[in-house]
């Protein structure tokens, strides 16, 4: 799966994106952000705090229970300040 | 008719109104114009860094332009949006909204830039003298 990092989580985990096979017992978003955390510090620095993190699967945003089967790509970032 | 334009270049907002007025009979048009703040809480803006998820944000603004158009029977729809590195006072977006009666532009308009900021995937990063700081979500 293709992973993409933006804003303050691109520069706290100092990397635009990566691809990340999907371990099997992953099976929403929540458990990837866990399985993220749990990986490194520097995933938990950036992720802890998952009030503050909003995701997109293929372009379009979801839920943290959101089930990941079948998407190719996901995108991690904080609250947008566009505009 | 909907445009939407996703540019690092700056863009001549009098150009863009011209072209919006030229030959057209909507009876109302509103424009709102978005631009780099010069002073904020943390000190003089020097610059203003613009992220942004392409794909994602040409996809939300052009669908949320296509919820304004049918909800309020708009008749053309324009909105462009900056990103990269830019200064105090240039313009970040511009959104206009034509309809026959005012109420239906002006609410579309509000609506879309709403919309925009909360949905969009762009990150503002402001530049100052010492330091940046990631803009934090105001709704």
């Amino acid at each position: 799966m293709r992973v993409l990092y933006f804003a303050k989580v691109r520069e706290i985990i100092g990397l635009p994106e990566e691809n990340i096979d999907l371990p099997s017992n992953i099976q929403t978003v929540e458990d990837f952000l866990d399985y993220l955390i749990s990986k490194e510090n520097k995933y938990d620095l950036a992720l802890s705090n998952k009030e503050a993190i909003h995701i997109a699967c293929d372009e379009d945003h979801v839920d943290k229970d959101f089930v990941l089967k079948n998407t190719k790509e996901i995108a991690i970032f904080p609250p947008v300040t566009g505009g | 008719m909907i445009t939407v334009k996703i540019q690092k270049e700056k863009f001549n907002p009098q150009k863009i109104l011209k072209n919006a007025e030229k030959g057209k009979e909507y009876g109302a048009l509103v424009s709102f114009i978005g631009s780099v703040r010069g002073e904020t809480n943390n000190g003089k803006v020097k610059k203003l860094f613009i992220e942004h998820y392409k794909n994602m944000a040409e996809k939300i603004i052009y669908k949320t332009a296509l919820n304004a158009e049918k909800k309020w029977n708009l008749d053309y729809c324009y909105i462009i949006h900056r990103y990269g590195t830019l200064k105090a006072g240039e313009s970040i977006v511009m959104v206009i909204t034509c309809s026959k009666h005012r109420k239906e532009a002006y609410a579309a308009n509000e609506y879309i830039i709403d919309w925009l900021k909360i949905n969009a995937p762009f990150w503002k990063k402001e530049i100052f003298e010492n330091q940046s700081k990631w803009v934090e979500q105001t709704l």
